[in-house]
């Protein structure tokens, strides 16, 4: 089963719609309305974090979800779940110059990290921000595998299982965000 | 007058309904209004004309129109109460939307299989206020008062419709009865008789649509106390709570009367998609809505987004010209894409997995005057979910709330310090065969507690003009109003 935390966002069903076309036993959580004990009861296979406008640090159960399950459960974080993993790790968000509400633009992919395997260097994704985490700000635990004019877009650590996309996979604007979505719900835990 | 008669009983449905075709002769779908309203003047009318290619308004071949509500189901601050004929309202135990998705559940009507069916045939209109988010969301919280005592939620239950076919100029009147009645066919054949002495009986009397104002116009909020609203909006978008809002205002006047003939006048001056008039106990409104919230057939649900409105070009090729220039602006494109992602998302949960399309995307829909971005949007409900679960996803619409959402309503109650009830809402109807049609409560005045409210909105961002917002916002109400006060002056 897979955990979708949604943080009062306008995207967590759009998560839902995409991560479905691969596996529809979907649980979605509102951030407040779940606990890490009760999600360690659930056992999901993977956790995807949506977006939301509030500070990574007022996300509810997300930023400990991260702290506890990394390593052992895959976790996707998108827009303020992108910027919850950085901040597990102590990396900074900042405001940005100008916003980006709806914006298409285009990204560089790492496509050597599991999460964009098979994709082309380049794709056209949906931005919807208003911070932005700057490569200085980015941890050492976590590395970028994604990139928008210079300013990392994504990260991930494949030994935690844990990444992250500032853009959001799910919005019509973005390509291979059905690919994107497989490529993590086939990330599994090692057999011990 | 020479009548044709169809009568349709299904195994499994409650109702069965039965149709009489009267030709409409000299009458017209307001005059087939008017003349309900004497039998009793709780009704709904629904009548639609969008514009085509070339954004001429053409009217939609039905009009229907519903009266004389078998039943009512309101919420009052969370307190359900159902009425049923012209009986008292009585306050029943038990949560609102639970027993309203159990009276949706039960009563049921056959589809039909005829083209000639018009869209509703018998079932549930009426609203669910701006606020009714608060008894889908349990975190929602509003902590302004309700000094104009609005509803949660009012829907009226009709057995009784007049379709209007303005293709053939046919009426046909339409009632249900249950199925299981033994006298069904000799309480169809009465019900028919009624309706049908409706339309061939005495003209009803044209002053009792009017309007009269007492009193002068005045501005919900003043200058200062919008400039204020603004001010408090841009910090709660500076602090990041939300990232967009709505914010409203409007003029009301003190006036008696109806509300019948003012929505004629917005019929005649400025038809759009969603021409409604509807009358309750409590409130009544004349409304020229362009904006759905849904669509709902044969269990494909759709919804079309506007945003990224300009003026229309004054020759075709300016009207080109200005066309493109809009779908090439970044800011327009831009906000229109969050309102498509927004409605995908609203879809996600309700749709099966996989079916929501963006099936029309930066589309230019004119109007006589304006033109603006639109996208479609649709989606195939899953079996289980049913048109409240899709008015529970998408209540408030975005184009009077903002994003996020819930955070959105709180801070727009808060700042506003008022419920604001009727506008904002959703009004619709839901048909026994599972169909639905809402739109939301905008460019349309309502009436209640002897007052005419006429209100509208604007979104605010970081590098909103409080001055500019309280002209822009005010100028929307006031082409509204003018189809009011038009309707006083015709009666005086």
């Amino acid at each position: 089963m897979i955990l979708i935390i949604d943080n009062y966002d306008g995207c967590a069903n759009n998560l839902y719609q995409l991560a479905g076309l691969t596996d529809p036993d979907i649980r979605i959580a509102r951030n407040d309305r779940i606990g890490v004990d009760e999600i360690e009861r659930m056992a999901p296979s993977h956790i995807i974090i949506s977006g939301g406008s509030c500070k990574p640090e007022n996300a509810g159960v997300g930023p400990e979800a991260i702290r506890r399950f990394c390593g052992k459960i895959p976790v996707l974080g998108v827009c303020l779940g992108y910027r919850m993993i950085c901040a597990a790790f102590g990396g900074q968000s900042e405001p940005m110059e100008t916003i980006a509400q709806g914006k298409r633009q285009t990204v560089s992919l790492d496509t050597a990290s599991p999460l964009f395997r098979g994709l082309p260097e380049t794709i056209s994704a949906g931005f919807y921000h208003s911070e932005t985490v700057s490569e200085k700000n980015i941890p050492q635990q976590l590395k970028p595998i994604a990139w928008c004019d210079g300013v990392p877009a994504g990260v991930g650590n494949d030994a935690l299982m844990l990444y992250g996309t500032e853009f959001h996979p799910e919005s019509f604007l973005s390509e291979y965000g059905k690919e994107i979505m497989a490529n993590f719900l086939k990330i599994v835990p090692p057999k011990v | 007058m020479e009548a044709k008669e169809t009568r349709t009983a299904e195994n499994g449905f409650k109702y069965a309904v039965a149709e009489r075709r009267v030709p409409a002769g000299g009458l017209t779908p307001l005059a087939v209004l008017k003349r309900a309203m004497t039998a009793d003047d709780r009704v709904f009318v629904l009548e639609k004309c969008p514009t085509d290619a070339d954004g001429k308004s053409v009217w939609n071949r039905w009009s229907v129109i519903c009266y004389a509500p078998r039943r009512e189901i309101v919420s009052e601050g969370g307190q359900l109460r159902v009425r049923t004929g012209n009986g008292e309202f009585v306050c029943v135990n038990e949560d609102p939307v639970r027993y309203l998705r159990r009276e949706l559940a039960e009563n049921t009507q056959p589809k039909s299989a005829d083209p000639e069916t018009p869209p509703f045939r018998g079932g549930y209109a009426g609203y669910f206020s701006y606020e009714y988010i608060s008894l889908i969301e349990p975190t929602c919280t509003f902590v302004a008062e309700n000094s104009e005592n609005y509803r949660d939620f009012h829907l009226m239950f009709f057995d009784k419709v007049f379709a209007f076919d303005r293709e053939k100029n046919m009426v046909h009147c339409i009632c249900n009865v249950p199925a299981a009645d033994e006298n069904a066919a000799v309480r169809a054949e009465a019900d028919l008789n009624t309706m049908q002495a409706l339309l061939t009986g005495p003209e009803p009397q044209e002053e009792n649509f009017r309007i009269r104002l007492k009193g002068e116009t005045e501005p919900l909020y003043d200058r200062d106390a919008h400039a204020r609203m603004v001010a408090a909006a841009k910090e709660y978008i500076q602090r990041g709570d939300v990232a967009q809002i709505v914010l409203s205002n409007g003029k009301t006047v003190c006036a008696e009367g109806n509300l019948v003939d003012t929505y004629a006048r917005l019929c005649a001056t400025d038809p759009t998609r969603h021409m409604c008039y509807f009358k309750t106990d409590d409130v009544q409104a004349a409304m020229a809505s362009p904006e759905p919230i849904a669509y709902l057939r044969n269990g494909i649900v759709m919804t079309e987004r506007l945003a990224g409105t300009v003026a229309r070009g004054k020759t075709p090729e300016e009207d080109a010209a200005k066309a493109e220039a809009l779908r090439c602006d970044p800011k327009s494109v831009d906000e229109h894409n969050m309102l498509v992602d927004d409605s995908r998302n609203e879809f996600g949960f309700v749709s099966e997995i996989g079916s929501v399309e963006v099936s029309g995307y930066l589309n230019i829909v004119r109007t006589s005057r304006v033109m603006s971005l639109g996208s479609t949007i649709t989606g195939k409900l899953k079996p289980e979910m049913t048109a409240l679960d899709v008015i529970d996803a998408i209540v408030p619409s975005g184009a009077v709330s903002g994003a996020p959402k819930i955070r959105a309503c709180e801070v727009i109650n808060e700042i506003e310090g008022d419920r604001r009830g009727l506008y904002g809402s959703a009004v619709g109807m839901i048909g026994m065969d599972g169909d639905a049609d809402f739109f939301v409560f905008i460019r349309s005045a309502f009436m209640k507690n002897g007052k005419v409210i006429v209100r509208a909105g604007g979104g605010i961002t970081i590098d909103s003009d409080a001055d500019e917002e309280y002209n822009e916002v005010l100028f929307k109400a006031d082409a509204v109003l003018k189809a009011v006060e038009h309707s006083r002056e015709a009666a005086e």
